[in-house]
């Protein structure tokens, strides 16, 4: 069983930049991941300082940290700027990425091949001049295949790959410094805030009610009245309608996202309905289905930041939650310490008693190692909670 | 127990292309556990010597920081008895753009600069404050007898 686990680990295959042999296809296939999670990205997301993400990462970050991962700058939902066109690129990239892949490890070893052929000469610098012109037209060439290759596979849907990818690098430059005081300017001059709950953008003075009313009664004075409008009915249909509907929010069709809900304003039942209203289930206890919903709206949301064409289904997103509670399942998380506490005392009590006695056998001073040896348990302990998982 | 994707690539990186002075490598029996060694960075009162740390990567990583913690003794006013290390990016400066590799770099620099104003081992904060010279010998003493090779 042992090394096994690791060699296993080690062979398992997955995508990755160093698959390929040069350098410049490697950049330009670590360049359009998500730093977050190390994928090609999936419904990219910019932020106001210009980093991208996928929409369900940087979703899931912020709700720990309001902070860009990569520059630190601060961040909210409401700067959250959806990426088509560097989801063309990824999609491009994605089709083509296989055939590149091939063509440049057939290169790799051509060039390997014709060096060995050369290399009774051995004379390094003459032969490098000769090479090197060789394998920098063979990397152009390659890219020149880069541009044939999209086309026929990947018709149907988008430009060849390297133009979006292209634009999308010089966008990413350009924008870093324009956008991020013109969104904070947008932000003060127009006395608007975001609602620290909902996210809903709220003139300053009418956020108390917002909040009191439990975001419940939606600004009627933010920019895009339009928005508003649908969001309220939205926010209806969740908390009024929802227990009466069938199906449920059909994601196919949905165009507005989910706003969050406060839950501590919300009674056990206001809880359920939220859930009814997306057809959930509601097994378990009230803080399984605050956690059920806030990944329902993340994933939900993360959803529609996807060009149309890419969105999954309803069933999809809901199968996609039950793969995340099933994994949470198994990870041995303790709601209340006391009681874990109280029924694994024996347990503890032996673990304790076990490491003592080790420790005794293996020092001499009793007194120094008793003080020690009780400093020890506490991180020992800390680390048994962790690793069960195995 | 499926791993996340972004644990086997960083595994993989971290076994086939180590970055200079560091070793990592998983636990067989916990793929989420690790055992790195640390070369004491040239320069440094630790040069010559190589530091045993434990890392652990959460449930939650890389929402959260791993737990890092350095099993060797070492004298070092931001790493306390029990090894533990007060660094920012391993508690409120985490981000998820961090990888292992760029927590265990940053480990390395910060054996090559001590940061006494913002101790986690009291006493020897005191030492490198008002002895710097004198702690450094000490912080050499310690290399040599625990981190030797």
């Amino acid at each position: 069983m042992p090394t096994n686990n690791v060699q296993a680990l080690l062979s398992t295959n997955i995508p990755d930049p160093s698959d390929f042999p040069m350098t410049d296809l490697r950049q330009l296939d670590a360049s359009l991941r998500c730093t977050i999670c190390g994928e090609l990205y999936d419904a990219p997301i910019t932020l106001a300082c210009g980093h991208c993400f996928c929409s369900l990462c940087i979703r899931e970050h912020i709700v720990k940290e309001s902070e860009c991962p990569s520059c630190r700058k601060s961040t909210s939902e409401g700067q959250f700027r959806t990426n088509p066109i560097l989801e063309a690129a990824v999609s491009a990239w994605k089709t083509a990425r296989s055939t590149i892949l091939r063509l440049s490890r057939e290169e790799q070893d051509r060039i390997r091949r014709r060096q060995k052929e050369r290399t009774p000469r051995r004379s390094q610098t003459p032969l490098t001049n000769g090479k090197k012109r060789k394998r920098s037209t063979s990397t152009v060439s390659s890219d020149s295949d880069v541009v044939m290759v999209p086309g026929p596979s990947n018709s149907s849907q988008f430009p060849s790959s390297p133009v979006p990818s292209k634009s999308k690098r010089s966008r990413r430059q350009d924008m870093e410094p324009s956008s991020d005081p013109q969104e904070e300017e947008m932000m003060q001059g127009g006395q608007m805030v975001n609602c620290p709950v909902c996210n809903v953008s709220i003139v300053m003075g009418d956020i108390n009610t917002h909040l009191d009313s439990g975001c419940q009664k939606k600004s009627f004075n933010t920019s895009g009245a339009a928005t508003s409008g649908a969001k309220d009915e939205w926010t209806k249909l969740f908390l009024k309608k929802g227990k009466n509907r069938e199906n449920g929010i059909d994601a196919n069709s949905a165009t507005e996202r989910i706003p969050k809900a406060s839950y501590d304003l919300l009674k056990d039942k206001q809880v359920k309905d939220l859930l009814h209203a997306h057809n959930l289930p509601t097994l378990g206890d009230r803080k399984m289905w605050i956690a059920r919903h806030q990944r329902w709206v993340m994933i939900f949301n993360a959803n529609l930041d996807k060009s149309v064409s890419n969105r999954k289904n309803t069933k999809e997103l809901r199968a996609e939650l039950k793969n995340w509670e099933d994994s949470r399942k198994r990870r041995h998380l303790v709601d209340n310490t006391t009681t874990h506490v109280l029924n694994n005392q024996g347990e503890f009590v032996r673990l304790i008693a076990e490491a003592r006695n080790s420790k005794t056998r293996k020092e001499s001073s009793p007194t120094v190692m008793w003080q020690h040896s009780q400093d020890d348990d506490v991180v020992a302990d800390s680390e048994e909670e962790d690793q069960p998982l195995s | 127990m499926a791993l996340p994707k972004r644990i086997i690539k960083e595994t993989e990186r971290l076994v086939a292309d180590p970055a200079p002075g560091i070793t990592a490598a998983p636990h067989e029996d916990n793929l989420r556990y690790f055992d790195v060694t640390i070369q004491g960075p040239d320069g440094s009162p630790f040069q010559q010597g190589v530091f045993h740390l434990e890392l652990f990567l959460p449930e939650e990583y890389p929402m959260s920081p791993p737990k890092v913690r350095f099993l060797t003794k070492i004298y070092h006013p931001n790493i306390d008895k029990l090894g533990r290390i007060c660094l920012d990016i391993l508690k409120d400066k985490w981000s998820p753009a961090l990888q292992i590799r760029t927590v265990l770099l940053s480990i390395q620099a910060l054996l090559s600069a001590p940061n006494p104003d913002d101790p986690l081992a009291t006493d020897v904060a005191k030492h490198y404050k008002e002895d710097e010279k004198d702690a450094q010998r000490v912080s050499r003493e310690w290399t040599e007898k625990y981190a030797s090779k």
